[in-house]
């Protein structure tokens, strides 16, 4: 049975299962990646690598949070949506290049030192991803 | 020059300050609480050999840098050899991670049980000792390396693997036509980070964190 689940139980680990429940995060420090089952239901096994240059992840009381938002086209159920303190904010479309741009937009500023132009860049990539997320 | 010499010496772990140059193996014993003497097992660990002390044996501080004794409850002593020396030991099995450590054996080797047929020992295994006949354990250049792929243990060849490989790894069914793999690695040789894309290889090493994203490519 497939079901669409509106929120997610993280739970730690040090291995993550090789078969994951629907409805719970999978979160290992040790191996900085945090996998789930996509919310919609379809079975589709969701990475989220938790380095500079992937995703970030806060844990609160509420749940947990990652960011940049999950899916999309990277997925045949084209499900889109937001993991916000354990919730799952289903959004609207956001085309794949609009969300890499964002990521490419933080591999600049994470990786550092960037040869001359690097302001110009930047700012292309800033217009381009508040245009996104507001 | 202070007029009585100080030694040291660890047991279990523990360093213990002493006057005497010469100590007995009840000493030894009484030092770390072992109560009565007899009762212990005393295993001084040397050059990346062992051996058990008796009660009344006689040990000098001065003819060695830093003694290390290890005590274990119990009348028996087992032997082994590891990398052809010969150790004894307190307990009728001995972990993975003390024949590292006491032999000092470098993380990147595996452990070999040469009685079984050349079995690789993991690194978070045991070797019993009791049973028939003398252990022989031995050290080599591992032929394979445990690494971490999206969180999940995978033994692979050691040697360089291509993105492809690695993204393989992942999603055993990837299409490179249709799918993006963007797989980012930690804890590389000599602590290398970074991604891989393709048309790269990389060499792996045990403990390496692979993390692998799929995504659409149209
Ligand atoms: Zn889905």
């Amino acid at each position: 049975m497939m079901a669409r689940v509106d929120c997610l139980a993280t739970v730690f680990v040090e291995d993550i299962p090789e078969q994951l429940e629907d409805g719970v995060l999978y979160v290992s420090r040790q191996c900085h990646v945090a996998l789930h089952n996509c919310a919609c239901g379809c079975g589709e096994e969701v990475s989220t690598p938790l380095v500079a240059t992937e995703y970030d992840f806060v844990m609160e009381d509420e749940g947990a949070s990652i960011w940049p938002s999950i899916g999309n086209h990277d997925f045949p159920c084209g499900s889109h949506y937001i993991i916000k303190r354990g919730r799952i904010h289903w959004a609207g479309k956001m085309s794949r290049e609009q969300i890499e741009a964002g990521r490419a937009y933080d591999r600049l500023l994470k990786r550092g030192a960037q040869p001359k132009g690097l302001g110009a860049i930047l700012a292309w990539f800033k217009r381009l991803w508040i245009k996104f997320i507001s | 020059m202070p007029d009585a010499a100080n030694f040291t010496y660890k047991l279990n772990g523990r360093v213990v300050a002493t006057d005497d140059a010469i100590v007995s193996g009840r000493a030894v014993r009484n030092s770390g609480g072992l109560d009565p003497a007899s009762d212990y097992i005393l295993i001084q660990i040397a050059d990346r050999t062992s051996r058990s002390i008796g009660l009344e044996e006689a040990i000098d501080l001065r003819q060695m840098p830093q003694p290390e004794f290890l005590s274990f409850k119990g009348d028996s002593t087992f032997s082994f050899t590891v990398n052809e020396r010969g150790w004894e030991w307190g307990a009728a099995t001995i972990s993975a991670s003390d024949i590292y450590r006491y032999a000092s054996i470098a993380e990147e080797l595996e452990l070999i049980l040469d009685s079984a047929g050349d079995t690789v020992i993991p690194a978070d295994g045991a070797v019993v000792l009791g049973g028939h006949g003398v252990e022989r354990i031995r050290s080599r250049e591992a032929k394979t390396v445990v690494i971490k792929i999206n969180g999940r243990s995978r033994t692979i060849p050691r040697r360089k693997h291509s993105y492809r490989e690695i993204a393989l790894l992942a999603y055993p069914d990837a299409d490179f036509e249709k799918f993006k793999y963007t797989i980012t690695y930690l804890k590389g040789v000599h602590g290398a980070e970074g991604d891989l894309v393709e048309g790269e290889k990389i060499e792996v090493k045990n403990g390496m964190v692979f993390n692998v994203r799929r995504s659409d490519k149209s």
